[in-house]
C-alpha cells in the first residue's frame, strides 16, 4: 500500500505536532515556575526576542535547563547572575533536586527544614538546603575555614552537667538538641529560648550505646543501657537496655520533646559486646557477642523488639573488635543482614539471609547463657573488595582498635540514593619505651555500601577508577573507601588507662582539639598566664581525674612565672589549642585522588586536617564538640555550662 | 519490519532549504523523531521526510554524527533519565566533532533536540557546560554575547545571596 504524502500533509503535521507537544510541556513548567515571581511578564518578555535562536540565551528554556543540569553549584550561581533568563532557569526545581540528589549520593546530609522528607521540600527550600550544605563543605575544605558570622552562645541551666563520655549527642534540628547529663538525664533543650523542653531519666551510670535518626517522624531512636547485678560476677552482670524514641518538637512551635520508652530488655553483659540498630521502622536491632568456647562471632538478631522475637546464631567468623564488624546494615532489599569486615586489607562484605535467621527465631530469654551451641549460619553471598593500599600506618601491628563508631546514613531514604554506612575506627598505640609513654592516635574512616541485589554475581574489586562523584550510583555491588587520619596531640578526656580524645564526628567529618607546645614571644611584664591559669583550675576542679594531665600544664606555667621580670621580650613554651577537622573524601573516591600532597614526609594516604577559627579561650574550656554538616555548624560545649555554636555556612 | 531490510533501506530527508539527503535507515533512525515517522508511514515508503526546522549545513553535520554512531546501542529508556551520569566527559571523536563555531554549536543542539537524538544533545549540552565551567558572570556574557538585563539593585541582591561562592 503506497500512499503518497505531500510535504506538510496532514499526516506529517500530526507527527510533527507530537514533537512540539513535548516541548510545550517544559514550556508549561517554565510558566508555572514564573508565576511565583511578581514581575513575571517583564522577565518573560525580556528573553527571546533580542537573542537570535541559535545563540545561548536564545535557547528554549528546557535546553538551557539541560545545559545547567551539567553544572555544579558554583557555576550555577555564576550563570544565574548573567541575565534574567538564566536566573530563572537556574532556579528551576529540577536543578536543585538534581544537586540535592548528588549531595545525598555523596553521603552529605541536607538540612531539611522542619525535618520534612526531601520530596516534600519546595524548590526554594531545596535550594537553600543545598546551598547551606555546599557552603559548609566548601568552607571546611579550606586550609583555614572561617566562620561566616559571629558565634552563638547558648547558656545552659546550672544543673545540666553534660556527660563527657556521651558521644552520641546529635542535632536533629538547628533549634533543638538533646543533652545527656552526668545525672543520667536526657534534656531536651530549646536553643532559641534557652529553656529545657522535657527531660528523661535513664538512671545514673547509664550509657548511650547507639543512635539512629528517623526523619519522617522527627525522631531519634536510642539504645541506652545500665548495668545491673553484681559487678564482680561477670556471669551475672546484666545490661538493662532501653530502646527509647525521642521525638523532636516542630521547630516552629514551643512544644516539648516526647520521650517514649519503646521496650526494655535485660541482657547478660557478655551478650552485648556491640549493639547496632538494623532498622528502626521494622524494630530490628542486633547484638554481637563471642560464644565462649570457640571465640567466633555470635549475633543476637532482635527481629522485632515489640514482640521480643529474636534469633541467636553463630556466623562462624573469628571475632576481633574493630575488624570483624566495621559496618552492619540491612541490604537494600531488606532481606539480608550485611556485615562488613576488615580482613587483611580487604573489605569482605557478607550477606546473611533473614529467611535463614528467622528459622531460629524464638522469644528472647534473659536467662540464656552462652554455654550452649548456637546454630551456625553462612553468608549467601560474599564480596571481596580491595582497598587501594594496605596502609603501612595500620600494618605496624601495635595499633589496636580503641573505639568503633558505625554511622548509618540517617537522612531519609531517597529514590536512587544508595544505602551506606560510614565507620570510624579509632586506633591507639602506646609506646612505653621512649621517654615514658607516648600515645599515637589514628582514626580510619570506611564507607560501606549495601547492594540491593544480594544474588548478583558481579564482583567489584576496586573503586580506583571512580574519580567522579557522579559515578558512584550502582557502580558496583560494594564500593569501598577508607582513609586514615593521624590525630596528633589530642586533648584527652579521662577514660580507662589511655583516655579518649575529645572527638566530634559526622558521616563525613572528624574533628578534635589539638594541644601543642609552641614558643611564644612574651614581654617581660606582660602577664599572659591569667586566662589559661584560671581556666585550667576550673577544668581541673570539675574533672578531678584529668588533673594529672593538667598538672603538667600548671607546672609549666609556674616555671614560666619564675623567669619573669627580666624586662625583655623572650620566647617561652606554651600550650596552644586548635580545633582540627578533616572532611572524608566522597564515597567511591580514593583518598589518593583526594589529597596528593605530601607534607611533613607523611605518606599522602593521611588526610590533612584543617584548622578552624574557633577561639582558643573557648577551646581551653571545651569538653565536648560536635559537628552538624547539614546546617554547617560546629558546637563546643564548655565547662561553664555554655554551648558555643560556630556557623560555617 | 525486519532487520535485514533495515540494513539496506535508504531514507530520504529534505531540509528547510529544500536540500535532499539520502541516508541509510540505520543512520537516519538515530533520530527518534525520524524513527517514529518511519514507523508511522510503514516500510514501503519511498517518500522524502521533511525536516522544516533544520537547514542543510546543520543536517549535514548531524548526519556525520549519526553515521559515526550508527552502531551504538539503543539509548537507555526514558525512565533511567534521572540516573544518567551527568559527567562532563565527552568521547574523543565527539569532542573533535563538536569543535565548531558557536552558531553551529547551538544549531546542532537545537537540531538534536528537534530530531530527538539524546546522545548528540548531550554532547552539545556538555560542550556548552564545559565552556561555562569556572567562569565569572561577566566572562560568560562576553563569551556568548549576552546582554546583562538586570537592574543594578537586582544584581546586587543576587550577588549577596551567593556571597560564600565569591572568594574561591
Amino acid at each position: 500500500m503506497a500512499i503518497i504524502y505531500g510535504e506538510g500533509g496532514p499526516r506529517w503535521r500530526q507527527i510533527l505536532s507530537r514533537k512540539s507537544r513535548v516541548i510545550s510541556s517544559s514550556e508549561r513548567l517554565k510558566s508555572v515556575f514564573l508565576k511565583s515571581r511578581d514581575d513575571e511578564s517583564t522577565i518573560h518578555d525580556s528573553k527571546p526576542s533580542a537573542a537570535p535562536r541559535s545563540s545561548f540565551s536564545g535557547l528554549p528554556f528546557d535546553i538551557a535547563l539541560e545545559i545547567i543540569l551539567h553544572l555544579d553549584v558554583k557555576d550555577i550561581l555564576s550563570i544565574a547572575r548573567v541575565n534574567r533568563f538564566f536566573y530563572e532557569v537556574s532556579r528551576a526545581a529540577a536543578v536543585w533536586q538534581k544537586l540535592a540528589h548528588d549531595l545525598m549520593c555523596r553521603g552529605r546530609r541536607l538540612s531539611l527544614q522542619n525535618l520534612l522528607m526531601p520530596t516534600e521540600l519546595s524548590s526554594e527550600q531545596m535550594r537553600s538546603s543545598v546551598l547551606k550544605s555546599v557552603a559548609a563543605e566548601h568552607n571546611w575544605l579550606r586550609e583555614f575555614p572561617k566562620k561566616v558570622s559571629a558565634s552563638r552562645l547558648v547558656k545552659l541551666d546550672r544543673d545540666i552537667v553534660l556527660d563527657q563520655l556521651s558521644y552520641v549527642m546529635k542535632y536533629a534540628s538547628p533549634r533543638h538538641i538533646v543533652l545527656p547529663t552526668t545525672d543520667g538525664d536526657l534534656v531536651g533543650w530549646d536553643m532559641n529560648r534557652g529553656v529545657a523542653l522535657g527531660r528523661y531519666n535513664m538512671g545514673r551510670q547509664s550509657v548511650l550505646i547507639n543512635v539512629q535518626g528517623h526523619y519522617a517522624s522527627r525522631s531519634l531512636y536510642w539504645i541506652t543501657g545500665r548495668y545491673t547485678g553484681f559487678e564482680n560476677d561477670n556471669m551475672n552482670l546484666n545490661l538493662k537496655l532501653v530502646i527509647l524514641r525521642v521525638q523532636f518538637p516542630d521547630p516552629d512551635s514551643d512544644d516539648s520533646f516526647v520521650f517514649e520508652e519503646l521496650q526494655q530488655m535485660l541482657m547478660p553483659c557478655f551478650f552485648a559486646v556491640e549493639l547496632h540498630f538494623l532498622d528502626t521502622a521494622r524494630r530490628m536491632l542486633c547484638s554481637v557477642f563471642t560464644p565462649h568456647e570457640n571465640g567466633s562471632t555470635g549475633l543476637i538478631v532482635i527481629l522485632d523488639w515489640q514482640t521480643n522475637l529474636c534469633a541467636v546464631v553463630d556466623i562462624d567468623l573469628p571475632y576481633e573488635y574493630g575488624r570483624t564488624i566495621i559496618g552492619i546494615q540491612l541490604s537494600e532489599d531488606g532481606e539480608h543482614i550485611v556485615i562488613h569486615s576488615n580482613d587483611s586489607g580487604e573489605e569482605v562484605c557478607r550477606f546473611y539471609p533473614l529467611s535463614v535467621i528467622r528459622n531460629y527465631a524464638s522469644l528472647w530469654d534473659p536467662a540464656m547463657r552462652t554455654s550452649g551451641d548456637f546454630p551456625k549460619i553462612f553468608p549467601s553471598r560474599e564480596i571481596h573488595s580491595k582497598w587501594e593500599h594496605e596502609l603501612p600506618a595500620l600494618a605496624q601491628g601495635q595499633l589496636v582498635p580503641h573505639t568503633v563508631w558505625v554511622l548509618p546514613q540517617w537522612w531519609p531514604t531517597y529514590p536512587d540514593v544508595p544505602l551506606r554506612t560510614s565507620t570510624i575506627i579509632l586506633y591507639i598505640s602506646v609506646d612505653r619505651a621512649i621517654g615514658g609513654r607516648t600515645r599515637t592516635w589514628r582514626a580510619v574512616q570506611h564507607y560501606s555500601y549495601a547492594s540491593g541485589t544480594a544474588e548478583s554475581s558481579a564482583v567489584s574489586t576496586s573503586s580506583a577508577d571512580d574519580t567522579s562523584s557522579s559515578n558512584i550510583s550502582r557502580a558496583g555491588p560494594c564500593t569501598t573507601a577508607r582513609c586514615v587520619v593521624e590525630i596528633d596531640d589530642p586533648v584527652l578526656i579521662p577514660l580507662g588507662e589511655h583516655g579518649l580524645p575529645i572527638l566530634a564526628h559526622s558521616f563525613n567529618h572528624l574533628g578534635w582539639i589539638e594541644e601543642r607546645e609552641v614558643e611564644v614571644d612574651v614581654d617581660g611584664d606582660e602577664d599572659t598566664d591569667t586566662d589559661t591559669d584560671a581556666c585550667s583550675q576550673r577544668v581541673s576542679s570539675r574533672f578531678s581525674s584529668s588533673r594529672k594531665r593538667l598538672s603538667g600544664l600548671v607546672n609549666l606555667l609556674t616555671l614560666r612565672k619564675g623567669k619573669k621580670g627580666k624586662g625583655k621580650a623572650r620566647k617561652v613554651p606554651r600550650k596552644r589549642r586548635a580545633l582540627k577537622m578533616v572532611t572524608f573524601p566522597d564515597p567511591g573516591v580514593s583518598p589518593a585522588n583526594f589529597n596528593n600532597d605530601e607534607t611533613d614526609g607523611k605518606p599522602s594516604t593521611f588526610m590533612r586536617p584543617v584548622t578552624l577559627d574557633v577561639p582558643e579561650h573557648v577551646l581551653n574550656e571545651a569538653y565536648h564538640i560536635f559537628i552538624d554538616p547539614a546546617v554547617g555548624t560546629v558546637t563546643v560545649a564548655t565547662i561553664s555550662n555554655a554551648l558555643h555554636v560556630f556557623p560555617y555556612s | 519490519m525486519s532487520t535485514t531490510e533495515d540494513k539496506t533501506r535508504k531514507v530520504k530527508l529534505v531540509t528547510s532549504d529544500n536540500e535532499e539527503f539520502e541516508v541509510d535507515w540505520e543512520v537516519a533512525t538515530r533520530s527518534v523523531l525520524i524513527k517514529h515517522m518511519l514507523e508511522d508511514i510503514g516500510e514501503s515508503e519511498e517518500q522524502a521526510i521533511p525536516l522544516p526546522n533544520v537547514t542543510a549545513n546543520v543536517l549535514k553535520k548531524v548526519l556525520e554524527w549519526c553515521e559515526h554512531h550508527r552502531k551504538d546501542p539503543e539509548p537507555a529508556p526514558e525512565s533511567s533519565d534521572d540516573n544518567r551520569k551527568r559527567t562532563l566527559e565527552i568521547g574523543d571523536w565527539d569532542a573533535k566533532f563538536i569543535q565548531v563555531d558557536q552558531e553551529m554549536l547551538f544549531e546542532i543542539i537545537l537540531a538534536a533536540n528537534y530530531l530527538d537524538i539524546k546522545a548528540l544533545l548531550d554532547v552539545g549540552c556538555k560542550t556548552v557546560a564545559n565552556m561555562i565551567k569556572g567562569k565569572q558572570p561577566e566572562e560568560i556574557r562576553k563569551m556568548f554575547n549576552i546582554v546583562n538585563d538586570f537592574t543594578p539593585e537586582e544584581e546586587a541582591q543576587i550577588k549577596k545571596e551567593n556571597e560564600w561562592a565569591e572568594d574561591r
